[in-house]
């Protein structure tokens, strides 16, 4: 049912995440400087000489934005368009979770390159975000392969051909678009790069460095949401319309939905949202994947 | 010495771990952070293990103080708590409200909707429950009660705050930290003329 795409697929996955992640942003302004602010920003950045730090680890600190924006997409290289995909790996799923693992490196590196206190807290924060989303997330990936019996994400479209994941998961599609605000950091979970330090893991970041680094938080949040719809939203399936262009609807309308909730709360800071995860969300998804293995069975 | 820069200091920190010690200074510069104040933390982490306060500069006419800018002085109090909060779109229309204020054109209706949204958001009240508590006195109470009944500030309640603020950071980490200052938001310019004060 999937199959992998020839060589330009590789071309044409990073340009359609770029344009779904410029969207993503320019939604995020409206209201607030306007939906053509992250185009001014990016003519700005180019242009802009990079500031410096004392001591800083340059190398380190210019890596952590290509770091981030590489594993963004190679994340999304396993996420099926319509019957397309760019990587059809047997563990799709695995290298899906690996790849945003590698983000965790590159926030912290961001942080920890420039030398200064209040990066260093922001790089911290995100490791400590990640202890609090990751195994509610990682159980609920682990859900959606239980109910399909593969880690390959083209089984796991080809079993919701009946009945999509959503119906008979909404507990898991739920935690999983929670932790695809974690993951990229996004509102309420942007303790990381939060106002109170000044920018924290990117607070002296600048220029064509910090155009990369944000760029790379954008993907990878569609990135996310885009995997939500062969997790749990069946793929390219829908009436009418080819299924490459409902795998887009579909990835647009999460991508919407996230950042439009983002939008409507506080940043939620970790020493209080480390008890929801860990005394809720992680028995609510492990008592999901239960169901799920019985259900299988 | 990396860059000329001393390396940190080890110590103990609440849990009995040897941690280093960074020695921050918060202020004078500092996005949504009251003018002309420093706050010399000594940090373990991202936890304030104790703070010192100082003020530079020597006040002078309040801009807040004249006139009827009281809604305005309020809307910009909250404006810099819930940025730092982290609602930013709360924040950026508490900004216009602010604006419209001094203006002298603000509409009703748009701030009975702000203060609406504010005052019901579950996520808010879970935030900022508990942070920078005082048990009594004209500041009494939580972030959150202050954000929903400002308290009126004179010379008295802002010379409180900076001799209170010592104690009331030491122990927590920098978002509180941030929120507690926000929280009390004193405003320098209302202190009698003298010059430093140390905590």
């Amino acid at each position: 049912m999937v199959e992998q795409t020839a060589w330009w697929g590789a071309i044409v996955l990073p340009v359609v995440l770029g344009l779904f992640a410029l969207a993503a942003a320019s939604w995020d302004a409206v209201g607030r400087g306007g939906a053509t602010l992250p185009l001014r920003s990016v003519a700005g950045l180019l242009v802009q000489q990079r500031r410096r730090t004392l001591a800083a680890d340059t190398v380190l600190w210019r890596t952590a934005g290509i770091v981030l924006l590489v594993a963004a997409v190679l994340a999304a290289s396993v996420v099926p368009l319509g019957r397309w995909v760019v990587g059809d790996l047997s563990v799709g799923l695995v290298w899906f979770n690996a790849m945003e693992i590698v983000a965790w490196a590159a926030v912290w590196l961001a942080g920890w390159g420039g030398n200064t206190a209040f990066g260093l807290v922001g790089g911290y924060r995100f490791v400590a975000q990640g202890l609090a989303y990751e195994l509610p997330h990682m159980f609920v990936l682990t859900t959606a392969a239980i109910g399909a019996g593969s880690l390959r994400v083209g089984d796991i479209v080809a079993a919701q051909q009946d009945l999509w994941f959503v119906v008979w998961m909404p507990v898991a599609f739920v935690v999983y678009l929670v932790s695809v605000l974690a993951m990229a950091f996004l509102r309420p979970f942007d303790q990381a790069v939060g106002n109170d330090l000044a920018g924290g893991a990117v607070a002296e970041l600048s220029g064509v460095d910090r155009l990369v680094f944000l760029a790379g938080r954008w993907v990878l949040l569609v990135s996310g949401a885009a995997m939500a719809v062969p997790l749990f939203l069946g793929g390219g399936d829908g009436p009418i319309l080819p299924d490459w262009l409902w795998s887009l609807v579909k990835t647009a309308a999460v991508l919407a939905l996230l950042v439009w909730v983002g939008r409507r709360s506080p940043t939620i800071r970790m020493e209080r949202f480390t008890e929801i995860a860990w005394m809720v969300l992680v028995p609510v998804t492990l008592l999901q994947a239960l169901f799920v293995s019985i259900v299988v069975i | 010495m990396p860059g000329g820069v001393p390396m940190a200091d080890r110590a103990e920190d609440r849990d009995g771990l040897m941690l280093d010690v960074l020695h921050v200074p918060l202020g004078p510069v500092l996005p949504l952070w009251p003018a002309g104040l420093i706050v010399h933390t000594r940090l373990q982490g991202d936890v304030i293990q104790e703070a010192t306060v100082e003020v530079v500069g020597s006040p002078g006419v309040s801009f807040w103080a004249t006139e009827d800018r009281g809604l305005a002085r309020r809307l910009d109090s909250h404006s810099r708590l819930l940025a730092l909060a982290g609602w930013t779109d709360a924040a950026v229309e508490a900004q216009r409200l602010r604006d419209d204020a001094l203006d002298g054109t603000l509409s009703d209706a748009r701030l009975q909707k702000w203060t609406r949204r504010v005052c019901r958001s579950r996520t808010l009240r879970w935030l900022l429950a508990g942070v920078g508590t005082v048990s009594d006195g004209p500041l009494a109470g939580d972030a959150l009660t202050r954000l929903h009944s400002p308290p009126a500030k004179g010379p008295h309640e802002t010379q409180w705050i900076l001799d209170n603020l010592p104690a009331m950071l030491a122990g927590t980490e920098l978002a509180t930290a941030r929120l507690v200052v926000a929280s009390l938001d004193p405003d320098l310019d209302l202190l009698a003329h003298h010059g430093a004060h140390h905590g």
